[in-house]
């Protein structure tokens, strides 16, 4: 029917589709802005519209709702290429990062601005309640609507950020300056993947599994295929028969391979069974319903237990296969394999043995831990446990492929467009320059999407069916059928003397890896080697095992291991202090790495490399220690009016890494352009995080120009040279630090085209700002000198190309107080103050790591008091939506939230720069615990801390099932199993 | 839904007479955190966290399910902590 409306202050009237929601019709009509993050569910708010004024969820409404309304969206807030005023302020206080729902945020802080010109906090709060944020943590949304505010009254308010600046030796480095992406995404325009697909695309849409382990004995799809529109159905018998894995990691990977594209055998709910390629999405998901698959049912594993209990049923029964280094007892192990099932491939030994559900397992430690624990006074051991929860992008899994001619182009939302290259190219047989990645914008990663869980099947389905194929998850497929942090069981044990000096550690993790390997290694043994080692004791192990499960699969999530392992090592020190009756501050204090301190633990933790002991050569922990204090006023008792209420503080010391030395590796070229600016090609992924911008700005610093002469291009496998991706803290460090080292090099090869046409010495000539070179009699400027080089006799354009690799760590650090109140009525905890001071060397974007701190700090509250990915006994989750699972929204912050950048100055980063995104993460959960306790005197050593938990552990609520929110009997029927199928084939 | 028990007791007065301070079987939050590992410092249960006549006969008309948010036993009393608190509020805004 047509639908006639007002647009943005224009009378238009489009087809709309039956069924179809508002949100799709929009942006099918040219409205990308209007973007989908829960399938309709009204939760998100990235589909928010302005009607008749007011703040509407287009995704809740019917297009034919639109009848006769007025709709203003993102678009009407610009006037031509200026932003207005609300996205300005927004770009200005650091609030877009991955931004996907950046212009959902704008038009609510307008629509607030309409109506109050001058909101306090609680106002800004109840305007942005129906937003959930991802990247930024809400803090900064105070200060965006503040500078928006201020300059509705006077436009020409010059007051802008709160950032403060770093680096005093630097003109560009170190000081607040709006990302280029920021201003593109804030404003609504064509920026990620669904904004490339080209009409008469093809949509790719998944059969999936409603058990948790099962053979398929058979699927029918010929109802499927004789439907008009669909163009094909593809099935485990259509498939390469090769082995891969989807983790985004360096080649060869500690990670197993351990799937097909598709299976005979599904090994969780939510496994890809069949996929349809069908000319609409309408087709796709009445195709789904006619495709009959007869499954023999198998008994499923869940928990670490019953995956590694004598005769549990065996997640990978198939062959076990060694690129290198197969164990003496390989044939022994194969005696038993199920012939139908596909192999585990393990490039290298890293102690896994699919025939006890172990995907990997390593010991390892230094010196000798038992004599330590036998010279100590005080001994403890406790275990703590830590749930499934999900990375919850804004932007769900998405990915467009087309084939071109002999290649296969793939746009993609991706942390990894290399490995992502690779990896479809050896899936596909193509070799590797048949295959181009772009990776667009990314509306949030996370980890997820370091793994390549889509782009798989994608480029799979349209290179077989040679049309232009595109796939979007829905929510409830990025709980099911995505990577997911994994769910740990920690055993700390800590022994020391009685006047607290440590004698040994030992640290016990058991992962569950879900039904895939991807990172079954190196998750659980960055648990150990992010934490271990903020501490100093000369005996100290630790043992780590990854079982298999038939859970969905899991990953990589910001932290990576790190949140779990500092979780229990952090809350066991604590529980150490009371029990040698030491103030915690005092025995962190007696026992923590400072500047200079040799790490010998890192010997044994190579995460599937041999390892090597390393210096903290810059280390900001002691100021962070000593200002968080101060600022909690560590030692005062606080007290509530409430008598139900109890206040505790608490605290947590961090670390990360940056990068991974001696395994990632950065590129960047850096070309002269005729006028004299600059391209900079980098292969770094900026996933919103800002990565550009630090190009960018070490660009222009080195290259003494202004930043609006600098361009970077990045992320395309045809346009800029091999990165190893934006994982494990690298960007800076590593992509970063290619764009130095080529900017380096940009500016020797300036000093000697200038020398030979000013006709001095290379070695006399300075590079000056703004864009020159200066020699001791002349100077050129860089315009003239490109026109002298390419001016056809000249020596040609200047290129300079640059790796980074290094064997130098740089260890981030920093300390997270926190003020709690716990309700012992109700057992709901609140986060009243919270302070994370991090050491990120050199903050080369002051404005963006302050909300990478405040983004990481609000994931982790929700990871330590709310999130769960919750399953029944058959592997059903019970809870894949956003709001069920529950993620923090801008009401969930803390009352008193502050970031501070501890400046510290690495010897080995570029301009002193360490890694500041994953840090963040690690302290939120043990400083709430250790303040639980010092509210209420107990001890909360499982997350999610939720009030069944405290009011459990308070006595109030009788003890009971220790899994209280996994329901027992739920989800086994058959009914239930229909419902699930038809929620993931209904139509988002 | 209509909690019979619990309207007589307010109209006899009877449920409001014993306040929340009065605690019952749920209310032993010191021997909670001792069994939870914690040492002798004072935990709640004590003061307005108790468990009233009020709450108790709320618990006894309520069956709620256990799923994912949480347990029956979780539920039964923080339902009839939530709802004994809005009651006496109401109370109170009353002035009765």
């Amino acid at each position: 029917m047509i639908v006639s409306f007002s647009l943005n202050a224009r009378q238009v009237a489009f087809d709309a589709a039956p069924g179809e929601s508002a949100q799709a019709f929009l942006q099918r009509v040219g409205i990308p802005s209007v973007r989908n993050s829960d399938d309709g569910f009204g939760f998100a708010g990235s589909d928010t519209i302005l009607l008749d004024g007011k703040v509407v969820g287009a995704g809740l409404l019917l297009a034919p709702q639109l009848e006769g309304r007025e709709v203003r969206t993102i678009e009407s807030l610009r006037t031509g290429r200026t932003l207005g005023i609300v996205e300005q302020a927004m770009l200005e206080t650091g609030c877009v990062q991955s931004g996907y729902n950046s212009p959902a945020a704008a038009l609510m802080i307008y629509e607030l601005l309409q109506r109050d010109s001058d909101p306090d906090e609680e106002a800004v709060k109840d305007a942005l309640s129906p937003l959930f944020n991802r990247a930024t943590g809400y803090r900064q949304f105070f200060d965006a609507v503040a500078l928006a505010a201020a300059r509705m009254k006077d436009p020409d308010y010059e007051g802008g950020g709160n950032a403060p600046s770093f680096g005093e030796k630097y003109e560009v480095v170190g000081k607040p300056s709006p990302k280029k992406d920021s201003a593109r995404m804030v404003a609504g325009e064509k920026v990620f993947v669904e904004d490339r697909v080209e009409p008469g695309s093809c949509v790719l849409k998944v059969v999936r599994s409603p058990y948790a382990h099962a053979w398929i004995r058979s699927v029918d799809t010929s109802k499927a295929e004789a439907l008009d529109g669909v163009v094909a159905v593809f099935t485990h018998e259509d498939v390469p028969q090769k082995t891969y894995g989807q983790a985004g990691q360096g080649f060869p990977e500690p990670s197993p391979y351990d799937r097909r594209l598709l299976s005979r055998k599904v090994r969780h709910v939510g496994d890809r069974v069949a996929a349809v390629v069908a000319e609409s999405r309408e087709v796709a998901d009445r195709a789904l319903e006619l495709i009959e698959v007869d499954y023999e049912v198998l008994d499923p594993v869940i928990d670490w237990d019953e995956a590694r209990a004598d005769g549990a049923p065996l997640v990978h029964g198939g062959p076990i296969e060694y690129v290198e280094g197969a164990p003496d007892n390989l044939s022994e192990l194969n005696r038993s394999v199920e012939p139908r099932e596909e192999p585990v491939l393990y490039q290298f030994p890293i102690g896994g043995n699919p025939r006890r559900n172990i995907a990997a397992a390593v010991s390892g430690g230094i010196g000798d831990v038992e004599k330590g624990f036998a010279e100590a006074d005080t001994v403890i051991e406790r275990t703590y446990t830590t749930s499934q929860v999900q990375c919850t992008p804004l932007e769900m899994h998405t990915c467009y492929a087309k084939p071109e001619g002999d290649r296969l182009t793939i746009h993609a939302s991706t942390q990894v467009p290399y490995h992502v290259r690779r990896i479809v190219s050896t899936l596909l047989d193509l070799p590797e320059n048949k295959v181009r990645v772009i990776k667009e914008r990314v509306g949030g990663g996370y980890g997820s999407k370091q793994d390549v869980n889509i782009e798989d099947l994608v480029a799979f389905c349209a290179w077989k069916t040679g049309r232009p194929v595109f796939q979007q998850f829905t929510r409830e497929e990025e709980f099911v059928a995505n990577s997911t942090r994994k769910p740990m069981r920690i055993t700390v044990k800590l022994g020391a003397k009685r006047d607290g000096t440590f004698t040994a550690m030992h640290m016990k993790v058991e992962s569950n890896q879900g039904a895939y390997g991807a990172h079954a290694l190196t998750v659980p043994m960055n648990g150990v080697s992010k934490s271990l080692p903020l501490f100093l004791c000369e005996n100290a192990g630790f043992d780590v095992i990854a079982y298999y499960s038939n859970r969905p699969p899991t990953g990589a999530y910001q932290g990576y291991g790190a949140p779990k392992g500092n979780y229990a090592l952090q809350m066991a020190v604590k529980e150490l202090a009371e029990a040698l009756g030491m103030d915690h501050l005092e025995l962190v204090e007696k026992n923590r790495v400072s500047e200079g301190a040799m790490l010998e633990i890192l010997k044994s933790l190579g995460e599937g490399r041999e390892g090597a002991a390393a210096p903290a050569e810059s280390c900001g922990l002691g100021p962070a220690l000593e200002q968080g204090a101060q600022m909690i006023e560590w030692g005062k008792p606080e007290h509530s009016d409430d008598p139900d209420v109890r206040i505790g503080k608490g605290f947590a010391t961090v670390q990360q890494g940056s990068g991974l030395p001696g395994l990632d590796h950065a590129n960047a070229t850096v070309k002269m352009l005729g006028d004299g600016t600059f391209l900079v090609q980098s292969g770094g992924a900026d996933i919103g995080t800002g990565l550009d911008l630090v190009s960018a700005k070490m660009t222009a610093e080195v290259l003494k120009c202004d930043m609006e002469r600098i361009t970077v291009q990045s992320g395309d496998t045809d346009m800029a040279p091999f990165d190893t991706g934006a994982y494990a803290s690298s960007g800076t460090y590593f992509s970063g630090g290619a764009a130095r080292n080529a900017a380096v090099k940009m500016a020797d090869m300036i000093k000697q085209e200038a020398a030979a046409i000013l006709e001095e010495r290379p070695e006399d000539i300075e590079l000056v700002a703004p864009g020159k070179a200066v020699g001791t009699r002349g100077e050129i400027s860089y315009g003239k000198l490109a026109w002298h080089t390419q001016g056809g006799e000249g020596s040609g354009q200047l290129i300079a190309s640059a790796s980074f690799t290094t064997d130098k760590f740089s260890f981030p650090y920093g300390a997270h107080f926190v003020q709690v109140s716990v309700n012992t009525r109700t057992g709901k905890v609140t986060v009243d103050k919270y302070y994370a001071l991090e050491d990120c060397g050199t903050p080369i974007n002051p404005e963006y790591a302050l909300g990478q701190i405040y983004g990481a700090v609000v994931k982790s509250i929700g990871h330590a008091l709310y999130e769960e990915m919750v399953f029944d006994s058959e592997g059903h989750c019970v809870n894949p939506d956003l709001r069920s699972y529950g993620v923090p929204m801008i009401g969930d912050i803390p009352k008193d939230f502050e970031a501070v950048l501890i400046d510290t100055d690495d010897p080995h980063g570029p301009f002193g720069a360490k890694s500041v995104s994953e840090i963040s993460v690690n302290g939120a959960a043990p400083a709430i615990a250790n303040a639980i306790y010092d509210a209420v005197g107990v001890w909360i050593r499982g997350w999610p801390f939720s009030p069944e938990k405290v009011l459990r552990a308070l006595g109030k609520v009788p003890a009971g099932d220790a899994t209280a929110r996994t329901p027992a009997t739920a989800g086994s029927s058959s009914t239930q199993q229909r419902e699930k199928k038809r929620t993931w084939n209904a139509t988002t | 839904m209509r909690l019979g028990s619990v309207e007589e007791g307010l109209r006899s007065g009877e449920l409001l007479a014993a306040g929340p301070g009065a605690r019952g079987t749920a209310g032993a939050g010191d021997a909670g955190a001792r069994a939870n590992g914690a040492d002798e410092r004072g935990g709640p249960g004590s003061g307005a966290s108790g468990w009233g006549a009020l709450e108790e006969a709320i618990a006894a008309e309520i069956e709620p399910k256990a799923d994912f948010l949480g347990s029956t036993e979780f539920k039964r009393y923080e339902n009839a902590v939530v709802i004994a608190d809005c009651i006496r509020s109401c109370i109170r805004e009353a002035g009765l």
